[in-house]
């Protein structure tokens, strides 16, 4: 049925932008708050260093964050993120240092949903996620109409295959 | 795209939601608040000042904004063969459970609940489960009685399918 053969269909041509852009603003904001918390702790235990060298390292450690987040990381993971549906089951692949590949039988999917978060509702983006009583798994970053149809499709499949047990 | 599912929750939701959201507030801010006695330690006036601190922003959301997001988005409707639900605070999540997936369908009333007329109807799949919260008494109760039903049914035609 697989083979060797990775899954056939990718995700949107806005993903890579929209992958930068909402790690910019999430790792930014945890960034800003790890640097909040610390200068609290360091002004309350009295180990305040001057403002120069807080600067410093706040500035250099946010170009780093977004250095890896922002320009580095999405296009790797993006490299490998396919899907496919098969005869009787979604098959998925993702992941960049580990490449998995996920089968989701249509009998064992007990919902199907999407999701569509702040920033992926600018970029006309969303996610797919197909439930089964051992987790979840996600198809994120397609085309809204690409992904209403997925959605309405793996409902299809869910409620029409039946189980053996 | 699909548009959304055709029924809201309560008139009363909002009230509801508000009222649940100063309990839960008061809740974590009195955990918080228990943190911030070890500040007398170091100047017992700062009590005064961290507790408000706390309060304020919990109150906040939990009271004002949660409430109000809450109620934009959640909406619900039984189908032929699905229960569509659409549902989320910052992102946007929009559910069809098959009708041959429902286990089990209950209503539930709170303590809050209970003054205001409301319920919540949850249903569960092996999957995990979802409360449609904040509905008319009779809503809820009528819902529960059609979900299950319509899933009773369902599962009949599957078997005589796989028969």
């Amino acid at each position: 049925m697989l083979g060797e053969r990775a899954p056939a269909h990718r995700h949107s041509a806005r993903a890579l932008s929209y992958s930068r852009v909402s790690n910019g603003v999430e790792m930014s904001l945890l960034w800003g708050l790890l640097v909040g918390v610390v200068s609290v702790a360091a002004w309350g235990f009295d180990v305040m260093p001057g403002v120069a060298t807080m600067l410093g390292v706040a500035v250099g450690g946010w170009a780093l964050v977004l250095g890896w987040f922002v320009l580095l990381l999405p296009p790797l993971s993006l490299r490998f993120r396919r899907y496919e549906l098969t005869d009787d089951a979604a098959y998925i692949q993702h992941g960049f240092i580990t490449r998995r590949r996920t089968v989701v039988p249509y009998a064992r999917i007990q919902f199907v949903m999407t999701q569509r978060g702040p920033i992926a509702r600018r970029f006309g983006l969303a996610t797919v996620v197909v439930q089964t009583s051992a987790g979840a798994v996600g198809i994120p970053m397609l085309d809204d109409e690409v992904a209403e149809t997925l959605w309405d499709r793996l409902s299809e499949l869910a409620r029409r295959s039946v189980d053996d047990l | 795209m699909r548009s959304p599912p055709a029924h809201g929750l309560s008139d009363n939701a909002l009230v509801v939601a508000r009222i649940g959201g100063v309990f839960t507030a008061l809740s974590f801010g009195l955990v918080l608040s228990i943190f911030s006695s070890l500040l007398a330690f170091v100047n017992p006036w700062l009590i005064l000042v961290a507790i408000p601190a706390i309060l304020a922003p919990l109150l906040l959301y939990y009271v004002v904004i949660r409430p109000r997001l809450l109620v934009r988005w959640w909406r619900y409707e039984v189908g032929e063969h699905e229960v569509y639900l659409q549902r989320g605070i910052i992102t946007l999540e929009r559910r069809l459970i098959p009708l041959v997936r429902v286990q089990n369908v209950d209503t539930s009333h709170g303590p809050i609940d209970r003054r205001f007329g409301v319920a919540s109807v949850t249903i569960s799949t092996a999957g995990g489960q979802d409360a449609i919260p904040l509905l008319d008494d009779a809503v809820a109760e009528e819902l529960r009685a059609r979900i299950n039903a319509r899933a009773q049914s369902q599962r009949s035609l599957e078997v005589l399918d796989a028969g």
